[in-house]
């Protein structure tokens, strides 16, 4: 069983504050955007930062940044190394671990749809191999306009793109003893559908918000089905907090 | 506690398959790892136009050639995979095994260029745009799924250098912990211009050989790598050699550079040793990350003095075939395999006047080992650090 401890879903309004934080002065739209959601998660937890993994899943990862480092190379002929240290789908992962002290694993994975829910599986993994006793677990994505058309056409046409970001904190049985024994939620299991057939009816969406969706279903008692936009799924089997 | 039987590792790697700067297979790369062969030209070792060129000699992938021509990554992917398919004998991926791919730019080089000219000028064909609405990063893993029609439990790991040395890292995880059966790792990595310039442009690209833990180093040397492992339960028969232990940790320190000290090169080293139930005193060589930036030399090796009283020898290869970004761990892999099976040292070409504030002990020379743990470490942007254990 994977206890989720606390969620935190983004909110756009709260970035424009957080781009005046020292420790953010560098951050990318994305960053912040992660930022916000793993702090969210993580307000109240004492754990030292070697305990404490941090997992961002993204299905473009920093694909503004990169867009803008080819752009300036493109134009001006000039390699900007601050664009290519940004551009990086690691970036935001580094970020995070930077600005929240975070010394455990970090790890980034990028699995197009079902990015929010590889990202949930590599914290699994990081708790089961005794990584660290606790893990943030981000799903993150930015719209990127220049790509916007291109990107659409693995996206039903009536699909509404989005961009977020949404975070857990996640344990096994020991972290979540040690971090006071409640869980918002329990996932008891997730596994991935490959049959096409599910259909998508979401607004907003982004490639990694599996996490997103997954909060926002966590009082389901039994499996939480998230259709995919290529028509896809993933289910999780949940039930309720302690 | 030592333990060092192989019924206590995680699992097996049972077959490899590489095609770098060095050639296609495994042995060039062995070879030049053993002799000193250096072939990168101005800093960089893109693989052979030669071997990236040629087809494909698997069976059953004919069909695909206009889609494979399309995208050398995934076309050297199933290559380099195919290699490590026969050595292991497999002929498929069953749902029950895993696939995980460990790469930081994916199938960039296949859009880049387009998309540089659209933006030059918007006029200009969006083919470079629209091709990348096809490919982003994770699609390597699912494109290869859909060739292997593979069904089962994958994963695309982007840790920047440390991608692949954790994609190895889980795909052990995933076997012990019984969640597949076996599990194909690879590490992908194609040169493209937002590493070339991107690297230039931090000022640790150099154009001569890189020369890991030596005074006069210049920088790092960047190439390529498609590199391709099958891990099996441990124990298996067939084996070439086991992973032991795993650890991975962070710095948070520098989205760049290492913790000066090596704080999570450290603590990633000891959790390795830590869930191998290896001692400190039963790794026999070290196969260093090693990439020849100062930052780099003097932060691994002041970790592994932290960690081993008495170290034992290292050795970084990036002297022969250069930094394979975040296919290295997988490439690297392959040479530390091949060195426990044929019970060889390799040594840290390149170096020439070591680093005075580097006392740990670097190998030279070529030579014969009867090692039974090597420790592999690999340091990477954003502050993370991975290290593995392999054994006999």
């Amino acid at each position: 069983m994977l206890y989720a401890l606390r969620t935190s879903i983004a909110e756009k309004s709260s970035l424009a504050a957080l781009r005046a934080r020292p420790e953010l002065r560098k951050a990318t739209e994305m960053m912040l955007w992660a930022f916000a959601a793993a702090k969210g998660c993580l307000e109240g937890v004492s754990l030292p930062g070697h305990e404490l993994g941090i997992v961002v899943g993204s299905g473009q990862g920093e694909l503004e940044t990169t867009k803008e480092y080819y752009r300036a190379l493109a134009l001006e002929n000039a390699a900007r190394p601050f664009l290519f240290q940004n551009s990086l789908h690691h970036s935001t992962a580094g970020m995070l671990s930077l600005a929240l002290k975070i010394t455990g694993p970090s790890v980034t994975v990028s699995d197009s749809f079902f990015s929010g829910e590889s990202a949930v599986d590599m914290a699994a993994t990081l708790l089961d191999s005794r990584q660290c006793l606790a893990c943030v677990v981000v799903g993150t994505d930015t719209l990127v306009p220049t790509f916007d058309k291109a990107i659409r056409t693995r996206f039903p046409k009536d699909l509404e793109r989005g961009e977020g970001a949404a975070a857990l904190l996640v344990a096994r049985e020991e972290g979540w003893d040690k971090l006071g024994g409640k869980a918002d939620f329990v996932i008891e299991s997730w596994s991935r559908g490959f049959e096409a057939g599910a259909k998508s009816k979401l607004g907003g969406y982004y490639e990694a918000d599996g996490i997103a969706q997954l909060i926002a279903g966590r009082q389901t008692e039994g499996p939480l089905t998230q259709p995919k936009p290529d028509g896809t799924f993933s289910r999780f089997q949940l039930r309720k907090g302690t | 506690m030592t333990t060092g039987m192989p019924g206590s590792a995680l699992a097996s790697i049972t077959g490899m398959g590489s095609i770098t700067a060095l050639g296609e297979g495994t042995d060039p790369l062995w070879q030049a790892a053993l002799d000193g062969t250096f072939s990168l030209q101005d800093g960089f070792g893109p693989i052979p136009e030669e071997i990236r060129s040629s087809g494909l000699t698997a069976p059953d992938f004919s069909t695909l050639i206009h889609r494979l021509q399309e995208s050398p990554a995934l076309s050297l992917s199933l290559r380099a995979g195919w290699q490590a398919f026969q050595q292991a004998g497999w002929t498929s991926l069953n749902p029950d095994d895993g696939l995980i791919i460990g790469t930081t730019t994916g199938q960039a080089n296949y859009w880049e260029a387009s998309l540089m000219a659209f933006l030059r000028d918007p006029s200009n064909s969006e083919e470079g745009v629209n091709r990348y609405g096809g490919t982003p990063l994770g699609m390597l893993t699912s494109d290869l799924q859909e060739i292997l029609k593979h069904h089962g439990p994958a994963q695309t790991i982007a840790s920047a250098c440390c991608a692949s040395t954790q994609a190895i890292a889980v795909a052990s995880h995933w076997i012990s912990s019984g969640k597949v059966k076996r599990c194909l790792v690879g590490g992908v990595e194609l040169l493209c211009e937002l590493t070339r310039t991107g690297f230039q442009s931090l000022q640790i690209a150099s154009k001569e050989r890189c020369r890991p833990f030596d005074k006069d180093r210049s920088g790092i040397n960047l190439s390529e790598a498609v590199v391709f492992l099958c891990l099996e339960k441990a124990g298996a028969e067939n084996r070439l050699a086991q992973v032991s232990g795993f650890g991975i940790a962070g710095d948070a320190s520098h989205m760049t550079a290492p913790h000066p000290e090596g704080d999570g090169c450290r603590r990633a080293m000891q959790g390795a040793l830590s869930m191998a139930k290896l001692a400190p005193s039963d790794i026999d060589w070290i196969h260093a990350h090693g990439t020849g930036s100062r930052h780099n030399d003097l932060a691994e090796s002041k970790a592994i003095q932290a960690v081993f009283p008495a170290p034992p020898p290292v050795s970084s290869t990036k002297g022969v075939h250069g930094h394979a970004l975040g296919a290295s761990g997988a490439l690297e892999s392959v040479l530390v395999v091949r060195a426990l099976r044929e019970g060889r040292l390799l040594p840290n070409w390149g170096l020439e006047n070591q680093d005075p504030e580097i006392t740990i002990n670097i190998v030279r020379e070529p030579g014969h080992s009867s090692a039974r743990h090597v420790m592999k470490n690999t340091l990477a942007f954003g502050g993370v650090n991975t290290s593995l254990i392999f054994s006999v």
